[in-house]
């Protein structure tokens, strides 16, 4: 199985674009469910916010929280998150959690316009049906 | 974070051009709260011009031909859209400088492109999403000034709301912050925080030294401070200063006890310059934050 038979496409994916505030992030990532938002820049994928980040960023800050909730989304996050490739299969997929870490990659095609977001928790499930 | 500020163009063509921006020269934009007659007009931007000239500062004329936040319905507004606007009209042909003058409704905002250089949004308004939108639709460059009860960090709001039309030609201005009733306090921080968004920031020290409305039907100043901020303001960053200016501030038809005497204004210019080419001689320091670990 492939990576691009799992992802979360379409409106599932969860997004914003560069310019979107921070609070608009919290609020995709709250609607979308995933722990994490794309920021993208027209289709292309220009970052990554991780519920990590938002952990990260509030402990190293002293802005009020009406200030902090101002800050666009493109200071925020990752500009270049691990990404993975749609043709990319599910033991691939697994190999790069585990490597870097993370719960959540983006899947991009080779010119970086976001196809999709897979999350950990739904690659095991494909991994492992009965889970 | 020490943000990067774009420029801005104002005027050129049959004016002089004006560019505000973290490098350029200091600007002001002054002249008297309302527009009286054209001989006032007229007599003030020669005055100021020439004080602008001698120091290396640029000059963008302001004056207003409707003021529609005064405090009493009986005080004077101003000579109206179309008389206001030969006026002005007037000054940009005699003089050569832009002008800039506020606009509180959306009606008059297309006759107001047609002559003004600089349409500023009123303090009070800068969150009317329909206001902003028009003003940015005419194409001219854009001040809005920061409303008394706003965050700077709400100013985004209210400079996406003009970009969103295409036109990113904008200058934000302090011009101070409610502190209880009747009284502004300047919070320098806020010039540091509106360039995060990128845009320019201005100083207004007449409005800033404001008391709003504390003298019942009419707002009171100090101006004795006015000469202290300013060059806080500088030291803080500002990229271009604003005063209302009156040769009888205390005669003024508008706002008389915040504008400042034209007499004052050469020496105030020029420790502003002093200290504005100072900042930029000595980059910023950029000083981390408490982290919690």
């Amino acid at each position: 199985m492939l990576i691009k038979e799992i992802m979360a496409t379409g409106t599932e994916r969860p997004m914003v674009n560069e310019d979107d505030c921070l609070r608009d992030v919290l609020d995709e990532m709250n609607r979308k469910g995933l722990g994490a938002v794309c920021v993208m820049c027209g289709e292309f994928l220009a970052g990554l916010v991780t519920d990590g980040d938002i952990r990260r960023l509030i402990l190293s800050t002293q802005k009020p929280l009406p200030h902090l909730f101002m800050t666009p989304a493109r200071e925020v996050g990752s500009k270049a998150p691990k990404k993975i490739r749609p043709e990319a299969t599910l033991q691939e997929g697994l190999a790069m959690f585990e490597k870097y870490q993370c719960w959540v990659l983006p899947v991009i095609d080779g010119s970086n316009r976001l196809l999709g977001l897979v999350h950990l928790h739904r690659l095991l499930k494909a991994l492992i049906p009965s889970t | 974070m020490v943000s990067l500020v774009k420029d801005i163009t104002i005027g050129g063509g049959d004016v002089a051009k004006v560019t505000i921006g973290e490098h350029q020269p200091l600007t002001l934009i002054g002249g008297p709260c309302a527009i009286e007659s054209e001989e006032h007009a007229l007599f003030i931007a020669k005055e100021l011009k020439a004080v602008t000239e001698s120091l290396g500062v640029q000059f963008i004329y302001k004056s207003c031909y409707d003021k529609d936040c005064r405090s009493s319905s009986t005080s004077f507004h101003g000579l109206g859209v179309e008389e206001g606007l030969q006026v002005l009209q007037r000054v940009r042909e005699v003089h050569g400088v832009p002008v800039n003058c506020d606009v509180s409704n959306v009606e008059w905002m297309e006759a107001t492109a047609k002559v003004v250089d600089f349409i500023q949004i009123p303090a009070y308004l800068c969150r009317q999403t329909h206001l902003l939108k028009a003003a940015g639709k005419t194409g001219r460059a854009i001040h809005i000034k920061k409303g008394q009860f706003m965050s700077p960090w709400n100013m985004r709001n209210s400079a996406q709301k003009v970009a969103s039309t295409g036109n990113q030609n904008i200058l934000l201005t302090d011009r101070g912050t409610f502190f209880g009733y009747n009284m502004l306090v300047s919070d320098m921080r806020c010039l540091q925080i509106m360039k995060e968004t990128g845009y320019p920031v201005c100083y207004d020290a007449t409005h800033s030294i404001q008391m709003p409305s504390a003298l019942g039907t009419m707002s009171g100043g100090q101006r004795e401070f006015i000469p202290a901020l300013v060059r806080a303001a500088m030291a803080a960053g500002a990229n271009a200063l604003f005063m209302e200016i009156h040769d009888e501030p205390d005669r003024a038809l508008s706002d008389p006890a915040t504008q400042i005497h034209l007499r004052y204004v050469k020496e105030i210019l020029r420790q502003a310059k002093m200290v504005y080419d100072l900042v930029r001689e000595v980059p910023l320091m950029e000083i981390e934050n408490y982290s919690a670990r």
